[in-house]
């Protein structure tokens, strides 16, 4: 990640909704135990929460140099069940939250729509400055793709979960996710 | 959730067998979909992802249009003086309106909408609040009701029944509508009520009602059966996501034609637009009036009105 600038790492400069992955693992590993869920803050027990959180495993799914713009590539992720379509795509220039290369326009999303599990493949589309997720096929939610996966318009109960990658050399890796995976109740199934 | 980046969560609990289960409907809008709450202690075990291990009675991880738990759908509540968990999803055995547990994000997320300190909601009033000595202070129901009886007794003796003015929802629940419509008018005796959509309760206003036109008439069966809709300055997708999801949008697939004025092409008209049967008529804010009345003054140039209905119906008490 020698190519990332410093102050494209702040959340600021990504707008206040954004979040990049250094402040989602830091507010995840301590302050943020308490937003994991509530009965957390309620019976403290934030060792598990942690644990939720650093458990992911650390995947190559695709070389950088091997991605076409605005051509989304497959791969399943955390792990080979149910549930673990996800897609890494290069958004021909479009800065994301959480992108990364020197663009930072490369993320990874999951393809299970967040309201009613419906498959969003093939429904990435770049119009002009925009880079979108949908029409989901089922009741049409939409996603923002440039910020983490917002809901632009539509009936999801959160973003779509968004998958943390990690360049090394022309290497990406999948670390970790952000949001629940439709389906599951957690995203780190046992065995 | 004291932070203002957006954490998404990456779990949520899944009710036990011994769940305690409720039916509620969605408060949002008139169409009032069925939802299901399942509630259990915090502390004792959550349901497991096996069949035989949750109030679902399906294997998880769940396939599409199968129950699921998002996070936003889950939330802790005191109940009987201990927390408990509730999780609010859509039920998967309504028969009308949201069919086979249909939603919108309104409904959807309505577990967020109970109280918890810990959230959102920790701005919530919690008893009645009076302005005294200048400052707003927490007084009981019985001070507030008591405060409240005498400014209306005050007002009505020396203004006049009239002078006592209720606006009040027109829909959600009959028994709360009921109550509120009979306690002005016949109580107070007053005549200034009124429904949340109308600016008065006379038939003259907002002026569809004299066209004949019953705003809460319609079955929702009438949005899919109808041939041709024409949807002016909303998008039900959006506003009246069932009405939309599980009647236009089918009847939209089979043919239905849709004209569309608004000032911006919105989900359900981008949906519309697609299946190639929609005419979307872009206007700028505050215009569609005069275009209505265009519309209007072509049909009675070509003589297009049906003017056997107009003479039964328009201007009818």
């Amino acid at each position: 990640m020698t190519d990332l600038k410093k102050k494209d790492e702040t959340a600021a400069e990504h707008g206040k909704c954004m979040l990049n992955r250094r402040q989602f693992l830091m507010y995840s590993g301590s302050a943020a135990a308490a937003a994991s869920t509530i009965s957390i803050s309620l019976f403290p027990g934030q060792a598990q929460a942690k644990a939720r959180v650093v458990g992911y495993p650390r995947k190559l799914v695709a070389k950088l140099s091997q991605l076409k713009e605005n051509k989304p590539l497959d791969f399943n992720y955390p792990d080979d069940g149910p549930n673990t379509s996800c897609f890494v795509v290069k958004m021909d220039g479009a800065k994301a939250g959480s992108g990364i290369g020197s663009q930072r326009d490369v993320v990874g999303f999951s393809y299970l729509c967040t309201h009613q599990g419906g498959y969003l493949t093939g429904k990435y589309q770049a119009v002009g400055e925009h880079r979108v997720l949908g029409q989901c096929p089922l009741h049409l939610s939409t996603y923002d793709l440039t910020r983490h996966g917002i809901i632009i318009s539509g009936q999801a109960y959160q973003s779509i979960p968004q998958v943390l990658l990690e360049l090394d050399g022309d290497d990406i890796y999948a670390v970790g996710m952000m949001g629940l995976i439709f389906g599951r109740n957690e995203n780190l199934m046992e065995g | 959730m004291a932070t203002k980046y957006y954490l998404p969560e990456d779990n949520s609990p899944l009710p036990p067998k011994s769940a305690e289960v409720l039916t509620t409907c969605c408060d949002y809008c008139i169409v009032a979909c069925g939802y299901k709450v399942y509630r259990w202690p915090v502390g004792t075990p959550d349901g497991g992802m096996k069949a035989a291990e949750n109030a679902f009675d399906i294997d998880f991880p769940s396939g599409p249009l199968q129950a699921w738990v998002a996070p936003t759908q889950h939330n802790v509540v005191m109940h009987k003086g201990r927390p408990h968990n509730v999780v609010v999803i859509p039920d998967k055995d309504s028969k009308v309106v949201n069919i086979n547990g249909d939603s919108s994000i309104r409904g959807g997320t309505i577990a967020q909408k109970c109280y918890n300190p810990d959230k959102p909601t920790n701005d919530r009033l919690m008893s009645p609040m009076i302005r005294i000595n200048g400052t707003l202070q927490p007084v009981s129901w019985d001070m507030a009701l008591d405060v409240a009886t005498d400014l209306m007794k005050y007002t009505v003796k020396q203004y006049g029944a009239n002078a006592y003015g209720m606006k009040i929802y027109s829909y959600q629940y009959v028994e709360n509508t009921y109550a509120g419509s009979k306690f002005a008018r016949r109580s107070m005796k007053t005549a200034n009520w009124t429904m949340h959509d109308t600016p008065a309760n006379v038939t003259s206003t907002p002026g569809f009602r004299d066209a004949g036109f019953d705003n809460f008439g319609p079955a929702c069966k009438d949005w899919g059966d109808a041939e041709v809709l024409m949807i002016c300055g909303t998008d039900p997708y959006e506003t009246k996501t069932m009405i939309f999801n599980q009647f236009i949008k089918p009847a939209i697939d089979g043919g239905q034609k849709t004209i569309w004025l608004n000032v911006r092409e919105t989900a359900g008209i981008a949906y519309a637009k697609n299946r190639g049967n929609a005419l979307f008529i872009q206007l700028d804010p505050g215009t569609d009036t005069p275009v209505l009345g265009a519309i209007a003054r072509v049909i009675m140039e070509n003589g297009w009105e049906d003017s056997e209905w107009i003479k039964q119906t328009v201007g009818q008490q």
